[in-house]
């Protein structure tokens, strides 16, 4: 186990900003962890990386305590989207500081990095773009072959194309040299395919913590007639219900069974799986109803 | 000890400019006014090399911090670390300008009393009297003071933001009351007076950066990102 997280609770004066979070990290799997602005994703993350301190609850990494243990912490690499850089260092300074921290770094790799981004490693700091300061942090997270990687909304500014590099990157050095990788992001479908494990966050609480292939199948939309739908979902926990005319779609919080297809094709009802990220929309959207029927 | 000479390389890399342009300016300054007092006999420059050198430390100990420090901790270094970089950062610095201001300063006696220039810019007449090392030791000591007093300025006020420093002032001045009251200055005055300058000068300097430096450690202990 990488990671061992009980009860973990952070407040801001008298915001709570995590509430009795508990969860493990496996070694070897690519988490996401996902949950809109302000839900707590990067309070957790600096309290798993001991920038930050707990109100309550314990946190192992790596099977201590992280704060101000260099055995643990050297083997963290955080990279955060408001991370603060030292503005006239130069991209091969920010290289050489992540070399004497990162006891695993690949000087070769991050060179191959640097090209692939077209970072000027030459270029000061403060005279870079959003984007390639995004760069610099994806170089720093994958050179650094940290056992536990975290990348905090790690693309912000980068164009389509890159970060598409950085998925294919990411998945084939992961495959060449397995770790535990967090992504924290906001752009759900574009990771889809590289998470195994799926944390969601809402209001400081850990409402999701599943194998993404069971995320994945957890929940179906329903179609058709409004009586048709609604004799279909009573029982079940509807998480979004959309009325259109005499036509509803329902959100079905439910793995798809054999009987729940046959009672919907006698019922006329056209059944569609649901994307991950239309199940996060429905989970931290609004509130799910039990029995279909809202007020 | 990797971490550390990451932190203290990364000092470097962002400290060097600004020591440069405050060197080239100081220099450009005494050039300046040595050439006036030259060519318009009469005049004179007096000690104001050496005072600049001291704000500079004392603004830089202020402003180094912040970059550095959260770029640090944003890359997992410990926060023991991060202080011993920042120490040797400031070691450094105290020294390098130490060893400028004393070379400036024999340069200056040379030079000029070879030309009869009433010219004090970096030398003065206390410690040109005293032996070089003893000249570079002062000044060194002086500056690491000054360091080390803004960042411990620097550490409080990240570690407990602007309320921080109002709350340092009041302090201060708390226990300035208290020793003016319970006559505590006339007993240090007492103390001072009976050692010889030179101890006496070190033993304040040397107990400033210990105090300041302890404290800043604290500080920085339990300091979070913002």
């Amino acid at each position: 186990m990488i990671a061992k997280v009980s009860r973990l609770s952070k407040t801001f004066g008298s915001v709570s900003a995590l509430d009795q979070v508990s969860f493990t990290l496996e070694e070897n799997k690519i988490y996401g962890l996902l949950g809109r602005n302000g839900a707590g994703k990067t309070t957790l993350m600096h309290l798993l990386t001991a920038q930050l301190f707990p109100t309550s609850g314990t946190i192992e990494v790596f099977g201590e305590s992280p704060y101000e243990k260099r055995r643990v912490l050297e083997q963290i690499c955080f990279v955060k989207e408001s991370q603060t850089y030292v503005r006239n260092a130069r991209i091969s300074d920010v290289m050489d500081f992540a070399s004497l921290v990162f006891p695993r770094w690949d000087q070769r790799f991050a060179r191959e990095l640097l090209h692939a981004f077209r970072l000027p490693t030459e270029r000061r700091i403060k005279q870079l773009s959003r984007g390639m300061l995004s760069a610099v942090g994806i170089v720093l997270g994958l050179a650094s072959r940290a056992p536990l990687t975290i990348f905090d909304e790690p693309y912000l500014g980068l164009d389509a194309a890159s970060r598409t590099l950085f998925y294919d990157l990411l998945l084939a050095d992961y495959s060449e040299h397995p770790r535990t990788i967090v992504l924290s992001t906001h752009l759900i479908d574009e990771v889809n395919r590289l998470l195994e494990h799926i944390f969601i966050i809402d209001q400081g609480r850990l409402i999701l913590d599943d194998d993404a292939d069971n995320v994945r199948g957890m929940a179906y939309s329903v179609s058709g007639q409004d009586q048709n739908v609604s004799s279909f979902v009573s029982g079940r926990r509807v998480l979004r219900d959309e009325r259109l005319g005499s036509l509803r779609t329902a959100v079905v919080m439910q793995p798809l069974d054999a009987g729940s297809m046959k009672q919907a094709a006698e019922l006329g009802l056209e059944i569609q799986p649901v994307s991950l990220q239309q199940l996060f929309v429905c989970l931290t959207g609004t509130n799910s109803t039990e029995g279909g029927d809202r007020p | 000890m990797k971490p550390v000479r990451a932190v203290y390389r990364m000092y470097m890399v962002d400290g060097k400019t600004s020591f440069l342009i405050f060197w080239g300016i100081l220099l450009a300054i005494f050039a300046l006014s040595s050439g006036l007092v030259w060519y318009f006999s009469g005049g004179s420059v007096q000690f104001s090399g050496a005072p600049a050198v001291y704000i500079f430390a004392f603004v830089s100990g202020i402003v180094s911090v912040r970059e550095p420090l959260y770029f640090s901790l944003g890359m997992g270094v410990r926060r023991k670390d991060i202080f011993a970089g920042s120490m040797l950062y400031y070691v450094s610095h105290a020294v390098a300008s130490a060893v400028l201001l004393t070379v400036f300063a024999r340069l200056e006696l040379l030079l000029f009393s070879w030309r009869q220039l009433p010219i004090n810019f970096f030398a003065n007449q206390w410690l040109s009297g005293k032996p070089v090392p003893v000249e570079w030791l002062f000044h060194s000591g002086a500056i690491l003071m000054l360091l080390v007093s803004g960042f411990f300025l620097a550490s409080v006020y990240h570690r407990f933001g602007a309320m921080g420093l109002f709350g340092l002032t009041a302090i201060s001045l708390l226990l300035g009351a208290l020793l003016s009251l319970t006559g505590g200055f006339e007993s240090l005055e007492r103390l001072m007076g009976g050692l010889d300058p030179a101890t006496a000068i070190a033993g304040s300097l040397l107990i400033t950066i210990v105090i300041h430096s302890a404290l800043s450690y604290l500080c920085l202990r339990t300091l979070s990102v913002k």
